[in-house]
């Protein structure tokens, strides 16, 4: 009851501000101003209010779950008494009503922050900003209120709750949603910016500067909660992958593409004030995106691991979504004369032209992902055919879209804007393809597979050339003798280094990906004490180990590795039950190595046809032969090597971008005629 | 209870809100935005140069070309900071 | 609210516009394209059929298809590394062949989908099975060996 009347008045206060915001701007003479201030000061508090109301009602779910209160429904399906502390922590967003709460409540911090905050180059975009993100928390705030309420009491007060789905307990489900809630709900800020901004028409600079900035953290965020999630995904659900193209998985790389392309197309119209309409349309097709990605996963249109079940609220936010998007690009539309520039591109081979075709790479990639991620609802709709999209057709996609993306990603920093020359790019990027020529041509041969050789040339050509850049970069900086010119280097153009980290992080995760060529598995019965090889490994199954702990039965298979005759590993993976939960849970063995990982699921037990009685799990140590599925993963291990240079390369250019650019000491205004020397070349 | 305590907290958050409707001021004089927006447009001037400079010294871009590309930066870098300090100017005195 | 951009360069003729343009188009073209030949591809696309659906129309023996039902009595048959079973959606039923183990949770009387390829003698050679537990569905998967 406190709960929702919470939720409540949250929504109050944001319906609030949502309509005192602009009834404080007034146009005059065709420009906007704050022509009652004390109305938007209102407003801006209102948002703040939003933010503590949602903050408390979060603060009541889990006093709920940690006090184990069961007369709330909730709280009886997502716990138990035997859940441990950090599961307790994390069942708040486990199931739909809590992550719907979560999701509320980051996006009220958002706009908290966006609205709260004094800063002089936002003030321009409140007046229209606010209502942009606070219909967005009414809409959602209501429907977690009346339709999906956390709150809801229980009709029977249990003992004990169910507990906590085991799929579920793991450290990375404690972080993955709520990073990813954090991207998604985070680019509702640059949003509100883009309509202010087309409102009010303060589309130059300014805008760009305020969005880039808001871009940048759920860009961030949306990045790490899809690493989180592949690396979840490979170590707990046992199906011996990272990325399934799973339409949830879509839903948070869709909006992550746009984001990117915008933070790259920013940089176009900060130099040249060119591709503004493309900016405005990456930040309109982020929000929306993002929006669209919640709508997939709540109205269970489509079957996947992470659906939750089918629910009414999918045509609230299907509602929503149209609306976001209509209004977005009506604004669009009717701001298009202002928006076009007099710029033109001077030369197919510039700076400017890279980042255009970058721009309709991502686009074009977008699209395409998108449309194989839906095309089973359109279909169905429209012929009642009910088809599944499968991951050959998106990585039949994205290999080659993603090796033009690398090649661009190497051009791009080495030709200049205007006018460049192709002779003048062959020549700077000659070192890296030979670099490139060099490691792969023998790889490719001696694996004798074009598709890996090709895909790595790529990823070794952006590597190299990344590396050589930041080289250069160094090498001039010490030749002037700075002090620590790697420092330097990061201090004064973060941008463009932390860049350069952040390719060589995604060149790296590409060839971890390519070594998904060369995967093989294979599924072995054995006795104890059997032997059996695979992969150039010897296996010997040792036994199986029963036990029994509070909340599941736990049956433990050891499993020796060795190589040559020399053992290299002893992996224990595990098969249980959960009584609650009436399904087998696998806890998979890994070793890794940078070469390759090996992949251990203990699979079950297999019927006994000595005697003719079935082999049951519950069986399995009398009838002591198991299963074991067992997957050959190469260079899986640079998956996750290259996300983590990408994610540091990211902080990097965020933290060290703190600083603003070195100001120049104040010149005497100069007379245009009088060389000044320029001070911020230092 | 529990109607109490929401009556509470709604209660002190609207006058948390309401607040600032007791004390009307008078629209600021300054432009904020304009201020912003001319402060934005200098630190990517800065960095424009900057970047040019760097490719100059790395030799993506001959001499020729970077001192045609670095005088029209230069010379908005230098009006937008006249604009600027005008602005500091006018706010001192007001 | 709006400070001057650089100062523009002369407008291009007509016919540079037309080459960006034919440019642009290309690439995009090019994304479709990709795109088309994606989705033609062998296993990017797999059809849900009901067993009465199969009886009705067999399927081209070159299409994926997904088939769920509910494993008849007494059909279950585990020969070797091999497991034989019969599918029903209540009025007809569709036989499945999968090479490979399977573990508990597909017995008879629950529900699992089978997916693969339907042969000329209507006989699905499965490469991955899921046995439905309950409220979830637990994957088997084993990659297809040969067609």
């Amino acid at each position: 009851m406190l709960g929702r009347g919470l939720i409540l008045v949250a929504c109050g206060f944001a319906a609030y501000a949502s309509v005192a915001a602009p009834a404080s701007m007034r146009r005059l003479d065709g420009r906007w101003t704050v022509a009652r201030p004390e109305l938007l000061d209102s407003a801006r508090r209102a948002v703040v209010a939003v933010a503590a109301s949602f903050t408390l009602a979060s603060l009541l779910l889990w006093w709920a779950l940690f006090t184990r209160d069961f007369s709330i429904a909730y709280v009886a399906e997502v716990s138990s008494r035997a859940t441990q502390p950090w599961y307790t922590f994390s069942a708040f967003w486990s199931s739909m009503d809590g992550s719907l709460l979560l999701w509320c409540w980051m996006l009220a911090l958002y706009a908290a922050i966006f609205a709260g905050a004094r800063r002089p180059a936002t003030e321009p975009f409140l007046g229209w900003g606010i209502p942009v993100v606070g219909v967005t928390i009414l809409t959602f705030g209501l429907v977690t209120a009346l339709a999906s309420n956390p709150f809801t009491p229980s009709e029977v007060v249990p003992a004990d709750g169910r507990g906590l789905n085991p799929l579920l307990q793991s450290p990375g489900m404690v972080i993955h949603p709520p990073l990813l809630y954090l991207g998604f709900t985070g680019l509702s800020v640059p949003l509100a910016i883009a309509v202010a901004a087309l409102v009010t028409r303060c589309t130059g600079a300014e805008w760009l500067r305020v969005a880039r900035t808001w871009v940048l953290t759920p860009w961030l965020f949306l990045g790490a909660g899809m690493v989180l999630g592949g690396a979840w995904a490979y170590t707990e659900l046992g199906w011996g992958g990272y990325w399934a193209w799973d339409p949830v998985e879509n839903a948070a790389l869709l909006p992550w593409l746009a984001a990117t392309a915008f933070l790259h197309s920013s940089v176009v119209q900060e130099r040249r004030g060119m591709l503004r309409v493309w900016n405005i349309f990456l930040v309109l097709a982020a929000a929306d995106l993002a929006v669209f990605g919640t709508f997939l996963t709540r109205s269970g249109l489509l079957s996947s691991v992470h659906t939750f079940a089918e629910s009414p609220i999918g045509r609230w936010f299907f509602l929503f979504l149209a609306a976001q998007t209509l209004v977005g690009f009506g604004l669009l539309v009717w701001r298009l004369p202002h928006l076009r520039t007099e710029h033109h591109l001077d030369s197919p081979v510039s700076r400017e032209s890279a980042f255009l075709v970058n721009n309709l790479l991502f686009v074009g990639a977008t699209v395409v992902i998108l449309w194989g991620t839906i095309l089973p609802l359109i279909t169905e709709a429209l012929t009642g055919e009910r088809l599944a999209v499968g991951p050959p057709f998106f990585n039949r996609i994205m290999a080659p879209l993603g090796c033009l993306l690398l090649i661009l990603a190497a051009i791009g920093p080495v030709v200049p804007w205007r006018r460049g020359s192709l002779r003048a790019i062959a020549n700077r990027l000659k070192g890296p393809a030979a670099v490139a020529s060099g490691v792969t041509l023998p790889l490719g041969v001696a694996l004798r597979s074009v598709a890996f050789a090709a895909v790595v040339w790529v990823a070794v050509l952006l590597a190299a050339a990344s590396l050589a850049e930041i080289a250069r970069g160094v090498r001039t900086r010490r030749a002037t003798g700075a002090p620590s010119p790697v420092r330097s280097a990061f201090r004064t153009s973060p941008r463009r280094y932390g860049g350069y980290l952040v390719h060589l992080g995604i060149a790296v995760m590409t060839v971890g990906f390519a070594g998904n060529v060369f995967h093989s598995q294979t599924e072995v019965a054995a006795f104890p004490g059997d032997r059996f090889t695979f992969a150039g490994f010897e296996f010997q199954h040792r036994e199986l180990q029963r036990s029994v702990v509070p909340d599941k039965d736990v049956n433990l298979a050891v499993l020796d590795v060795s190589r040559g005759g020399r053992r290299l590993a002893t992996l224990r993976p595990q098969l249980n039950m959960h009584p609650n939960f009436d399904q087998p849970q696998s806890e998979i063995a890994i070793r890794t190595t940078p070469l390759s990982d090996l992949y251990v699921i203990l699979a079950g037990t297999r019927a006994d046809d000595d005697g003719g009685t079935p082999c049951t799990l519950s069986r399995a140590t009398e009838c002591g032969r198991v299963v074991y599925r067992i997957h050959l993963n190469p260079l899986v291990f640079w998956v996750w090597a290259g996300a983590a240079m990408s994610v540091i390369g990211s902080v990097v250019a965020l933290v060290a971008g703190r600083r603003r650019p070195p100001a120049p000491q104040r010149p005497r205004i100069p007379a245009p005629a009088q060389e000044a020397t320029p001070a911020w070349t230092s | 209870m529990d109607v109490v305590a929401l009556t509470v907290v709604l209660i002190g958050l609207a006058a948390f809100v309401a607040a600032p409707l007791y004390r009307p001021r008078l629209p600021s004089a300054g432009d904020p935005g304009r201020t912003a927006s001319l402060v934005a447009r200098r630190d990517a001037l800065l960095r424009a140069l900057r970047d040019l400079e760097a490719d100059r010294r790395s030799g993506l871009v001959d001499p020729e070309v970077y001192e045609a590309q670095r005088t029209p930066l230069e010379s908005e870098a230098a009006s937008v900071l006249r604009a600027l300090e005008m602005g500091e100017a006018t706010d001192v005195r007001s | 609210m709006q400070v001057a951009d650089p100062p523009a360069l002369q407008a291009p003729p007509s016919g540079r516009r037309l080459k960006w343009a034919l440019g642009i188009g290309l690439i995009l073209a090019g994304i479709g394209g990709l795109g088309a030949w994606a989705i033609a591809s062998p296993d990017a696309l797999s059809y849900y059929r009901t067993p009465s659906e199969i009886a009705a129309a067999a399927p081209d023996p070159q299409t994926r298809v997904k088939v769920g039902g509910r494993i008849v009595d007494g059909s279950l048959v585990r020969d070797g590394s091999n497991v034989r079973f019969l599918v029903t959606d209540g009025a007809h039923e569709v036989e499945v062949h999968y090479s490979g183990e399977v573990p508990d949770t597909l017995q008879e009387a629950t529900d699992a989908i089978a997916e693969g390829r339907i042969g000329r003698d209507g006989v699905l050679v499965a490469d991955r099975v899921l046995a439905k537990c309950s409220s979830k569905y637990v994957a088997e998967d084993h990659p297809a060996t040969t067609g």
